[in-house]
């Protein structure tokens, strides 16, 4: 069997997504009160329960909408950078499966990447300046590495470790952007809540799939 | 510290209804949006609009500032965090005369990545918009690399331009370099010795002890340049106008503005003890003052501390400054 994805499963991972970020919001709080305002929990929570709000009161969105209308009332109520970063992000994945009713693993790749760039675009940010983008490339180059494997459940499982060991690894670095550029002194040895928010989303998509979609390679 | 709100989800709503029931003939929401508030006789026929907006917290900044002479409208965001570009769209549309829309904001990432959006999406429908940012906070950029400051105090200096040339009928172009220029003159510095904690959040956003106070700490608690044993209000003046002249050379003979701006706790009286000080190091210096501003015009919640923002004069921006203006926080001439 392979990845494929319907409305339906793509609305419950939006369900995972808000109960992951409403889960972990003092967490993510807490660290960004070390290197920023204190308030990235907050935001990722009010955002996602914003698109889960959306998704619920809209039965019959297509994944695209879910992506983009979704994705607009995620800035609508948190604002700020996290919000546009969030909101472009999705945008740009719903823009990249236009018109598709399933998703497979490569339109996970392709959405993924998609994601990535808006973020890189809006943002004038790149890999190793303490944000978001470093848990989702590694994730992403791991993706385009297994380009050809047949294994995907390998594959997602790997995923998850990457953009794991991508938020990890922004514990070393210094912010060079954002507000935590301004904390930059104090931003060494803790871990960009950005990235580990990153890694949070994969990781909740990434499950849902694990769990629900079946795919024993054997049979 | 003791406050007095209902709950924090409600802190910004609740705000803006306050405001909005307290000046119904000045404001109003732009297309039923309440974080979206324009002049009530918006939009203006043949005048360029200014916009601006950003994170709750800093009142008078954003909002006090809309009206007659100043902004058309201000896009309001969670405290300390940016409108969505959602709002600052359904604004754009709102104030625009059909001369073209400034957007005139702070030097913030989330600010700029919110704006940039909504003037590419405004621009889709046929608005034209020019984006100019306020970078006036000498703390928060080593000279050289002016770009990357901070907008904090100067923002009132900026609005009062823009505002008074885009009421002479200028083009939107004419507005932005007028103020572009402007700006290139415009120079704060603040210090802080108590922190503000934003509803909802369990503690300050910094510490600093006792006897404590930090140079150039920013409006949402940014590091500043140093922290320093608290002084004297004329030492720490001294101290502040050395800074901001190191930054900006004002020769004897010319002529500036002064604005001393409490950051949220700090009286009147002190602010004037303050102004006194830097009253008596101008006119050692022959430098004129042409008109002074003292008081609340850019806050960070209730942050025990001030800045002071100087701004270099010449003729035209003296007119500007004289230029009339009506909003619920200012009213002159």
């Amino acid at each position: 069997m392979t990845i494929q994805l319907q409305a339906e499963d793509v609305k419950k991972i939006f369900i995972q997504l808000a109960e992951t970020f409403t889960r972990e919001k003092d967490f993510l709080n807490d660290l960004d009160s070390k290197i920023g305002d204190g308030d990235h929990g907050l935001s990722m929570s009010r955002g996602s329960n914003a698109v889960m709000k959306t998704l619920e009161n809209n039965p019959g969105f297509s994944i695209y909408d879910m992506l983009t209308k979704g994705g607009m009332q995620f800035n609508e109520v948190t604002g700020s950078t996290i919000g546009i970063l969030i909101f472009s992000a999705m945008r740009a994945a719903g823009l990249a499966i236009k018109g598709k009713d399933i998703i497979c693993l490569k339109d996970i790749r392709v959405m993924l990447q998609a994601s990535i760039e808006s973020i890189k675009k809006r943002g004038k940010a790149s890999k190793g300046q303490k944000t978001i983008l470093d848990s989702l490339i590694p994730a992403l180059e791991y993706l385009e590495e297994q380009e050809d494997s047949t294994d995907e459940s390998l594959v997602i499982k790997g995923m998850i470790d990457k953009a794991h060991e991508g938020a990890q690894s922004t514990k070393n670095l210094t912010a060079k952007i954002g507000r935590a550029k301004w904390f930059s002194n104090r931003s060494i040895g803790v871990m960009d809540p950005g990235a580990y928010s990153g890694y949070l989303a994969l990781h909740a998509i990434g499950k849902y799939i694990l769990k629900n979609i079946n795919l024993n390679n054997s049979k | 510290m003791k406050t007095f709100y209902n709950n924090d989800e409600n802190y910004v709503t609740e705000m803006l209804e306050g405001i909005l029931s307290a000046y119904p003939n000045m404001l109003k929401k732009a297309n039923g949006e309440i974080r979206s508030i324009a002049r009530k006789d918006a939009p203006i026929k043949g005048k360029v609009s200014i916009v601006s907006g950003g994170g709750s917290g800093h009142l008078p900044v954003f909002m006090g500032y809309v009206g007659k002479g100043l902004l058309d409208g201000a896009a309001i965001g969670n405290i300390f965090a940016s409108p969505s570009m959602n709002q600052m769209l359904t604004l754009t549309k709102a104030v625009d005369g059909g001369k073209g829309v400034l957007y005139l904001y702070g030097n913030y990432g989330g600010d700029i990545m919110n704006f940039d959006m909504a003037a590419e999406l405004a621009e889709e429908e046929g608005i034209q918009i020019k984006s100019l940012l306020v970078a006036d906070d000498i703390a928060s950029g080593e000279k050289g690399n002016e770009s990357a400051r901070r907008g904090v105090a100067g923002l009132f200096y900026a609005y009062k331009i823009a505002g008074a040339c885009a009421d002479e009928g200028a083009s939107l172009e004419e507005v932005y370099q007028t103020t572009q220029s402007a700006l290139k003159g415009v120079r704060s510095l603040g210090v802080a010795i108590a922190p503000c904690t934003v509803p909802g959040a369990s503690k300050p956003s910094f510490t600093l002890g006792e006897n404590e106070m930090e140079i150039g700490m920013g409006i949402h608690g940014e590091a500043g340049i140093k922290r320093e044993k608290r002084k004297s209000a004329d030492e720490v003046t001294q101290d502040m106008i050395d800074l901001l002249l190191d930054d900006i050379s004002v020769n004897g003979g010319e002529e500036v503005s002064v604005l001393v701006n409490s950051l949220g706790a700090t009286p009147l009286e002190e602010l004037y003890i303050i102004y006194r000080k830097v009253s008596e190091i101008l006119h050692e210096k022959k430098i004129k003052i042409y008109q002074p501003y003292v008081g609340r015009y850019a806050t960070s919640m209730e942050m025990a501390g001030f800045s002071i923002t100087l701004f270099k004069l010449n003729e035209k921006y003296k007119k500007y400054l004289d230029h009339p203006v009506w909003t619920p926080f200012v009213r002159e001439g």
